[in-house]
Parts: structure tokens; C-alpha cells; sequence
């Protein structure tokens, strides 16, 4: 294979590496949310809250919700990608990467 | 503002005869081998630099066998498990093809990072008193300090001193452990600082000496990143060694990377970034360019070829440039390098085991 | 200690050729050598037999030590044994990872240097050490001879910096008479007293406030430092030794009158140290000199 498209390839694999090298990090606070948030189900179980207190909790828990939503979305449309890459259909650029004219100047110059 | 450029570029541009090159990384780990390999490729031109550095030695190991290396200041120039002493500088500081070689110990050109990061004139560091390192001055020996009769620095990379030492002006208050005010929670216990105020070694009074070493200045110096974003800014993963201190006191800094990112992937946590944009002047992306040595997170170091050069780097000096002729200098870059000799295969089976940063099961016999 | 299974011990014996008692140079070595960590100890340890003794006796007498790699980690919890103090696997689940500053500034410096654990080319009496040069220090440049030493070796790296900051000083070297002279040609780095008192050569004198208690451990003895004179004596024979062979290894006149037999490495120590700490044996397989000019009788 060419320099050039190696350089294409690995721009790939070092970008997943970076993702599953961040995700194995976040894999430990991740671990904690079940046994944590069951604790919490014990204070709420209490009924000792005040409605103030449980709203401001609440609102918390919707955001973290909303925001794993999220990453659960994009992550399912990096899976989607290499799904299809590995059945070798056609991809489309989604996210906003250094584009690779900006970044190539290097072969540019050759 | 950073610039993107190939290696040759950064190495034709910034690396002349002579240059004062400070090389980051340690040992085995992040060590700038795509620019160290474009130097032993232009070796003609280059023909032998000033080399300076923290964490030898397989860079340096590498560049010496190409009679690149004709001053060196260092700390050590060992291969550690593999090969105690790096042969090639052994073999030349012996025979005086290496003519000059200073000799530091870590924590006083560690020192030396430190006040060349903060700006500082000088650091204090409390070793290498009653050891013979400060007791040979081989660059002063050689009259390479101090200025000329019309006032120019006989050479402006090299301080006028190698060290000084001073009386401690707060008559080692500050000293650990603490012991004037009942004790102290360090782990050392054993403090003898009152016993050593007896002595007038060094500066003729009593009292607590410290001592004093200056920055380094290097012309260059060349680190290898795990991530550069497009504008320079820097981030280093696992191991960070000497490279932050030795960048940030450095005229020129190249950058070699696996990646060059998008800047809003560094800035979004400035602070797990270790350099600023501002001090980089060139990036050079070259995956898996770090080989031989490790890239916490993306590849282990390849044990074999260390062990396998380490037996060919003690047969004949030409027989060993032959070797680094045919399998570097007719190579035409890193990617001709990485794929004809080193072959992708191999580079894929050192990829680092998820959760460990290295190859978890690599196979490492003697 | 973690759980190991008789099973899992035996086959690993009998692929190897070993018994559960008896053992090498380099076991008996790093058992003699991790026995010395008090627990608690914050430990600078070098690659090689330094960094084996330090993970032994983190299993064994040590189990609340923390380890210091020279490459900036903090209490890594190592799985696979590194060859470097840079190597990746040093830095597993460390505390803190921090620059070479830090390593013999904030950490050293600043009060948790308990242990430092060092290798030389050469000890004199007062435990003085030399990883420097043979014959001769200055360089070609400006030795006027036309070359460099006779023989130049990797030089102090943190070993300068680490005996001056320790508590207390392991040194692990093999021992012949050639590398144990009555002075060191070149002072690498001061892990002992330097000198007689009386002529104010004591590390004190030099402005080194810290430390003075030197264990020298060699492939056949053990010395410890006299704490009134600072002059290594002979503290312990090593089994198959005797007590004439290690005066005749000695480069100066060496005191034997507290000398005691080794309390022999017990089956736990080599357990720990074959299943744990090097299991693939890339320092434990290797034979000392002595060892391998023995096997060739």
C-alpha cells in the first residue's frame, strides 16, 4: 500500500485507539453508576426528602440521562460505520475532522 | 505558529554541523526515532552534532554508531536490561572518537530543566555534593567557557560554570525532615543537617552549602507525542520522563506524533495538556514512528530487535555502519523504513493491550 | 500473598528443573536483598535485581511500601516485570506520574526516599561507588593521552542523586577483589561515609544530610556498614561460601569477627518470587559468573 494511504488508514485506527484508550478510563466511573444510583434509590426509598431537594436531584439524573443518550447515539453511528466499511459499503463523513488537505500539506509539497 | 512539514524538512532546516540537539523521551519510551532515523539519513551533511539529553540511551546509541555524536552531556548511556552500557558510545568515548563528555547525574540536569522551564538564572539541588561528578569540569577543561577577550561567549551554548555553591541564606530551614519544630510526617527520618553546618567544605564557611546549577539552553530539541493538536498544543500519555522541562527550554521544538488532531480535542482538557501551543515550531505525524522504542497506549517497545542489536552493535564500528546503511540510510522516510524493513505485520503485533498501555503478553525471551 | 495452587507451583518447578528449596544465585540474591525493606518504605529501586528485591518484598516483609520508578511513577502496581525504569510497565495503576524533577525533587528530596536500592562497577570500603569510568575520567578532548578510559560505564543516572537522599542504601553488586578496592577511582555516588571522621571525610562534611546506613549485598556475602567508622564489615557468609573466600574477594582488610550464617531463602520467598515477581525468569535466569564457571567444572 501506498505512504499516502497508510497514512489514511492509520489516521482511522489511531482515532478509534484514542476512543477505546479514553473509554477503558471511563469504564471505571461507568462501573460505579449501577451500585451508586442504587444507593441513591435507598435515600429517595426513605421518604425523608424534601420536594426542593428530590427536584434538584432529579433535574441532575434528566441531564446525565440526556447526555449518555447522546454518547449511546454516537457511538452507535461509529458502530454503524465500521459495519459498514467491514461490508465495504459506501461511508459519509459525519463529524468535523482536520481535513486531510489542511493536514496533508506534507504530500502536497512531494 | 506550529508548522506541519515532513521530517526531512524539520531535520534540513533546524539540525546543521554542530547543533546542540536535546533528545526527549527515556530510554525505552518515546523516544523521536523518525528524526533521529532522517539524521542518520542526512549523516553526510550533518556529519556530527552536539548531543544533550535526560533519558539515554537508544537514540543516542543509534546516532553515535554513525559517528554523529562529537560532544555529549549527559547522565547515563546505558540500554538498562538489555545492555548495560550502550556500546557504540562506549566503544567511542574510549578511543576518543566522542572527544567530549559531560557527566551529570539525573537530578542535576533535571535541575538544569527546571530553571530553563521556569526562566530562572539557576536552580538549587542538595546532590552531588561529596561525589567527584562536580569535581570534573570536562567542558571547562576544554576552554569552552567563560567569553572571549572582546566580550563574545567563547560558546554561547555553554554556561560560563558548570556549577556553584552557595551558603543557604535561610541556613537550611527549609530542609526535610523538618526537624526544629518537634518532627515532621516525611517518610526519611535520619536528618543530619546540624552535623553538616560543621563543615566549610566547598564555600570556606560553615553552615548548610547548596548547590547551584544552570539552565540548559539546547538549540533543538525533538520529543515524540502521542497527540499534537494542528495549532502545537502538546499532550503526552503514560510515562512523561524529562520531555515537558526539556521542550520548554528549547530554541526550536519538533514535535514527532502519531496523530495530529483537531485543536478542540486537546482544548477541551487544557489541563492534561503539557505543552502550549506557543513553544512548538514543528510537527511531524509519522504513526508508529516511535519504533523501536514504546508509545504508551498505541504500541510496546520491540524486544527483539533490542536484544538482536545489542549482540550486532559489538562487532566492528564499520560492519555496524554498514548495518544502519543498509537498513535506515537507503531507506527514502520513516513509512519506506517502517514498511520494507520493519514490515507492518510486525509493528501491529506490539499494539498496546487495552487497559495496560503496552502488549500485556509480549513474548520476551534473552 | 495472592493464592497460588500447588498445582500451578510443581509444573512450573518441574518445566524449569527446580525444587521447591533450593535455589540460585539470583533468587538467593533478591531474597537477601528485599529481606533489608522495612515495610512501609517508600523504595527507589533500578531495573535488574534492585526492582526484583523491591516487587519480593512488597509481597513478603514490605506489603505497605511504596515503589518509586525513576521515570516519575508513584506506587505503580507492576503486573509484568519492566527492564527499564522507563518501561510502559512500570507505570501500571501508579498514584502519580511525574516528571524526572519530581522523582528525586518532590519525591526524593522533599522526604520519601526511604530505601534506595543501587548496582555499581566498583565499591571501596567506605561503600563509596563508581559507575563511571576505569582508568582514567577525562575524555579524549582534554585528557592529552590521545583517548578516553579505559573503560567508561553508563554513568551515575539517579544512583548520585538517590544515595544522597536515602535513609538507607542497598547496594547490589557481584563481588571480586578487582571491584572492591580500599578507594573507588572515580566518586559516583556517596551511599556510605566517604571517608575516615577524623579527617572529615564523612558524608556530613560533605553536606550530605541525610542517610549513612549501607547493606552491601554481593553474590557471595553481606556487608553492613560499621556506624562508628563507616568501613563495610562482613555481616553474613552465603551458604557454599566461606569466610576466607570473601576476604580473598575483598580489596582491603576486611573485618569477620560479627560474621553469621544466611537464613537460607524459605519455600514462601521463592514462591512469591517465581510466581509473582518473574515468573518468565528474564532476570532470574541468569547465572552469575560464579555460577556459570561452577557448571563448566
Amino acid at each position: 500500500m501506498s505512504n499516502h494511504d497508510w497514512s489514511r488508514a492509520m489516521r482511522a485506527i489511531w482515532l478509534l485507539n484514542t476512543i477505546e484508550v479514553e473509554l477503558s478510563h471511563l469504564g471505571i466511573p461507568v462501573l460505579r453508576v449501577p451500585p451508586t444510583l442504587r444507593d441513591l434509590g435507598d435515600v429517595f426509598a426513605q421518604g425523608t426528602m424534601s420536594e426542593q431537594d428530590r427536584q434538584l436531584i432529579e433535574d441532575e439524573l434528566t441531564r446525565a440521562h440526556a447526555i449518555l443518550a447522546q454518547v449511546v447515539g454516537e457511538l452507535q453511528e461509529g458502530m454503524t460505520q465500521i459495519e459498514s466499511l467491514l461490508q465495504k459499503q459506501p461511508m459519509t463523513l459525519i463529524t468535523e475532522d482536520v481535513a486531510e488537505s489542511t493536514r496533508s500539506v506534507v504530500w502536497q509539497k512531494l | 505558529m506550529a508548522e506541519i512539514m515532513t521530517a526531512r524538512e524539520a531535520v534540513e532546516r533546524y539540525i546543521k554541523t554542530g547543533t546542540q540537539v536535546c533528545w526527549g523521551g527515556f530510554s525505552y519510551t518515546r523516544r523521536p526515532f523518525t528524526i533521529t532515523r532522517e539524521v542518520i539519513r542526512q549523516r553526510d551533511r550533518i556529519q556530527h552534532h552536539f548531543c544533550t539529553m535526560n533519558g539515554g540511551a537508544s537514540v543516542e546509541e543509534a546516532l553515535a554508531a554513525n559517528d554523529l555524536v562529537s560532544r555529549m552531556e549527559t547522565t547515563y548511556v546505558g540500554l538498562e536490561g538489555i545492555q548495560p552500557v550502550a556500546y557504540s558510545i562506549r566503544r567511542r568515548i574510549q578511543d576518543g572518537s566522542i572527544p567530549l563528555f559531560e557527566d551529570y547525574s539525573n537530578y542535576g540536569y533535571a535541575a538544569r530543566t527546571i530553571a530553563g522551564r521556569f526562566g530562572w538564572p539557576f536552580a538549587p539541588m542538595m546532590a552531588e555534593l561529596g561525589s567527584d561528578i562536580p569535581e570534573y569540569d570536562t567542558f571547562g577543561k576544554a576552554g569552552l567557557r567563560g567569553k572571549n577577550a572582546d566580550g563574545s561567549w567563547i560558546d554561547p551554548r555553554i554556561p560560563p560554570k558548570k556549577f556553584a555553591v552557595i551558603d543557604d541564606p535561610f541556613d537550611g530551614w527549609g530542609l526535610r525532615p523538618h526537624a526544629f519544630d518537634g518532627g515532621d510526617t516525611t517518610a526519611n527520618k535520619t536528618n543530619a543537617i546540624d552535623r553538616t553546618r560543621e563543615s566549610d567544605k566547598y564555600t570556606g564557611n560553615k553552615g548548610v552549602k547548596v548547590l547551584l546549577v544552570p539552565p540548559v539552553l539546547p538549540e533543538v530539541t525533538v520529543i515524540r507525542a502521542q497527540r499534537v493538536a494542528i495549532d502545537g498544543t502538546v499532550r503526552m500519555e503514560g510515562i512523561l520522563g524529562p520531555d515537558a522541562e526539556q521542550a520548554m527550554c528549547a530554541k526550536v521544538l519538533i514535535v514527532e506524533c502519531e496523530q495530529i488532531v483537531p485543536s478542540d480535542e486537546l482544548r477541551a482538557t487544557p489541563e492534561l495538556n503539557h505543552l502550549p501551543a506557543h513553544i512548538t515550531t514543528a510537527i511531524v505525524e509519522q504513526p508508529f514512528g516511535g519504533y523501536p522504542s514504546a508509545v504508551p497506549n498505541y504500541y510496546d517497545y520491540d524486544w527483539d530487535w533490542f536484544v538482536s542489536y545489542g549482540r550486532l552493535n559489538r562487532k566492528s564500528k564499520e560492519e555496524v555502519k554498514e548495518w544502519w546503511t543498509k537498513h535506515v540510510v537507503d531507506t527514502k522516510d520513516d513509512w519506506d523504513y517502517l514498511q520494507r524493513i520493519v514490515g507492518m505485520n510486525r509493528l501491529f503485533e506490539l499494539r498496546a493491550t487495552p487497559g495496560y498501555g503496552y502488549r500485556a503478553d509480549l513474548k520476551r525471551p534473552m | 500473598m495472592q493464592q497460588i495452587t500447588d498445582e500451578a507451583y510443581d509444573s512450573y518447578l518441574e518445566e524449569r528443573g527446580l525444587t521447591r528449596t533450593q535455589y540460585t544465585t539470583m533468587e538467593l540474591l533478591a531474597v537477601a536483598s528485599a529481606r533489608e525493606v522495612p515495610d512501609g518504605a517508600f523504595v527507589f529501586a533500578g531495573t535488574g535485581l534492585p526492582l526484583l528485591a523491591s516487587m519480593l518484598a512488597q509481597h513478603t516483609v514490605a506489603p505497605n511500601m511504596t515503589l518509586i520508578m525513576e521515570a516519575g511513577i508513584v506506587g505503580p502496581k507492576v503486573e509484568h516485570l519492566p527492564i527499564s525504569v522507563s518501561d510502559p510497565r512500570g507505570c501500571l495503576k501508579g498514584s502519580m506520574v511525574s516528571n524526572m524533577a519530581d522523582t528525586f525533587g518532590t519525591t526524593a528530596l522533599r522526604g520519601y526516599c526511604t530505601v534506595g536500592m543501587l548496582g555499581g562497577a566498583e565499591c571501596d570500603m567506605y561503600g563509596n561507588i563508581n559507575s563511571t569510568i576505569i582508568g582514567g575520567y577525562w575524555p579524549a578532548g582534554v585528557s592529552g593521552t590521545g583517548h578516553g578510559p579505559h573503560v567508561r560505564f553508563a554513568g551515575s543516572g539517579g544512583a548520585n542523586n538517590i544515595a544522597s537522599f536515602a535513609d538507607k542504601v542497598l547496594l547490589v553488586m557481584v563481588q571480586e577483589e578487582r571491584r572492591f578496592p580500599e578507594r573507588v577511582e572515580y566518586l559516583t555516588s556517596v551511599a556510605g561515609h566517604r571517608g575516615p571522621r577524623e579527617k572529615k571525610e564523612s558524608r556530613w562534611d560533605y553536606r550530605l544530610g541525610r542517610g549513612g546506613e549501607l547493606v552491601m549485598i554481593s553474590d557471595i556475602c553481606i556487608m553492613r556498614n560499621n556506624p562508628e567508622t563507616g568501613i563495610l564489615e562482613l555481616d553474613t557468609v552465603f551458604p557454599g561460601m566461606s569466610v576466607d573466600e570473601v576476604v580473598a574477594n575483598t580489596g582491603w582488610s576486611l573485618n569477620t569477627s560479627k560474621a553469621q550464617e544466611l537464613q537460607p531463602p524459605t519455600e514462601e520467598e521463592l514462591k512469591a518470587l517465581r510466581m509473582l515477581v518473574d515468573p518468565s525468569r528474564i532476570y532470574l535466569g541468569r547465572r552469575s559468573k560464579r555460577e556459570a564457571a561452577a557448571q563448566q567444572k
